[in-house]
C-alpha cells in the first residue's frame, strides 16, 4: 500500500562526534569532519484568490454570450469551460523541505529527490 | 524534530490572531482578516487608494532547537497589472494595522525574491510562539489602474531550522 503525504517529511538531524546526519527516512545525507546540517523550510503560495471569486464574473459573461447566442457550437461552449478551470489555481500552498550540508562553504542542497552541489546561498 | 509552522494575521489591537497557511489574505479597507468583497480598494479619479497594512508573521510549535535566517519574498514578477502595486517591509513589534497613506518605510514586494529576500531577522529563535519580523504588505490602486482580473500572487515564508 502506498500512502501519499499532504506535504514532504521535514528531515530530522542527529549529531554524534564529528558527525551529523539528516534523514527524512528516504535518503540519508552525512557531513563528516567539522561541517554542519540544517533544514531550510519554507511556505510558499499563500496568496491564492477563492475559487468563487474568480470564477462567478467569468461564469456570468458566459452565460449572457450563451443567452444571445444559443447556437454556440459545442466544443466553443466547452472550451470556454475549460478555459475557465484553468482561471482557479488549485494547488495548495506549498511546504518545502530541504536539508544543507556544509563543508568548508560548499553547500549540499537536497530535496530528498534532487541534489544541489554550490557554494551559492539557494533558497526554496 | 522539525517544527510545526503556520502563518498568521494579526489583527485590531489585542491583536486577533488567524492562521492563513492556506488561506487568501484579502488586502482592503478594513482591519480584519476575513475573504470577502467589503471594503474594497476603489480606483480613484487621481492619486491613489491605499489599504490597510497587512501584518504577517510566522508561528511556530512543536519541537526545534533553533531557527535562523527569516526570509520573505515573492516570485519577482508582479502580474497585478498596471497601476496596482503591492508594498512590503519588516517589522519587530507589532502595531494595530492602520489605513496606509504612502509607501513611505516600503519596498515594492517584487523586488524581493529568492536572490534578495526581505530578512525577517538573523535569529537564532528558540522555543514556540510567534518567532521573527512581521511582515507588514499594503496594496495601493492608482488612477492608472485597469480593471479585470489580477492572478494569484506568489509570496513564500522562508528560514533555516535545526
Amino acid at each position: 500500500m502506498t500512502v501519499e503525504l499532504k506535504h514532504p517529511v521535514p528531515f530530522e538531524i542527529i549529531e554524534g562526534d564529528n558527525v551529523r546526519v539528516a534523514s527524512n527516512g528516504q535518503l540519508r545525507l552525512t557531513v563528516m569532519g567539522d561541517g554542519k546540517v540544517f533544514r531550510r523550510r519554507a511556505i510558499t503560495g499563500i496568496q491564492t484568490k477563492p475559487a468563487a471569486e474568480m470564477l462567478i464574473p467569468q461564469l456570468n459573461a458566459l452565460a449572457t454570450e450563451l443567452l444571445a447566442q444559443p447556437d454556440m457550437p459545442a466544443q466553443d461552449a466547452v472550451a470556454r469551460l475549460l478555459a475557465l478551470a484553468g482561471l482557479v489555481p488549485i494547488a495548495e500552498p506549498k511546504r518545502v523541505e530541504w536539508v544543507v550540508g556544509e563543508l568548508n562553504g560548499v553547500r549540499v542542497y537536497t530535496d530528498g529527490v534532487n541534489v544541489v552541489v554550490t557554494t551559492e546561498d539557494l533558497k526554496p | 524534530m522539525a517544527a510545526t509552522v503556520t502563518i498568521l494575521e494579526k489583527n485590531g489591537a489585542g491583536p486577533t490572531t488567524t492562521d492563513k497557511t492556506g488561506g487568501t489574505i484579502r488586502l482592503k479597507k478594513a482591519d480584519n482578516s476575513t475573504v470577502d468583497l467589503n471594503n474594497p480598494l476603489v480606483k480613484p479619479p487621481s492619486g491613489s487608494d491605499w489599504s490597510f497594512e497587512k501584518w504577517l508573521r510566522l508561528n511556530f510549535a512543536g519541537s526545534y532547537t533553533q531557527a535562523t535566517n527569516g526570509k520573505f519574498y515573492t516570485d519577482g514578477s508582479s502580474g497585478l497589472g498596471t497601476g496596482i502595486n503591492l508594498w512590503a517591509k519588516a517589522s519587530a513589534s507589532y502595531s494595530t494595522p492602520a489605513q496606509a497613506s504612502s509607501s513611505s518605510g516600503y519596498a515594492n514586494a517584487f523586488t524581493y525574491t529568492s536572490g534578495a529576500a526581505l530578512s525577517l531577522g538573523a535569529g537564532p529563535v528558540t522555543g514556540t510562539g510567534e518567532k521573527f519580523d512581521h511582515v507588514v504588505l499594503v496594496g495601493e490602486v492608482t488612477n492608472l489602474a485597469s480593471g479585470g482580473l489580477t492572478p494569484s500572487e506568489t509570496l513564500t515564508f522562508a528560514w533555516d531550522e535545526i
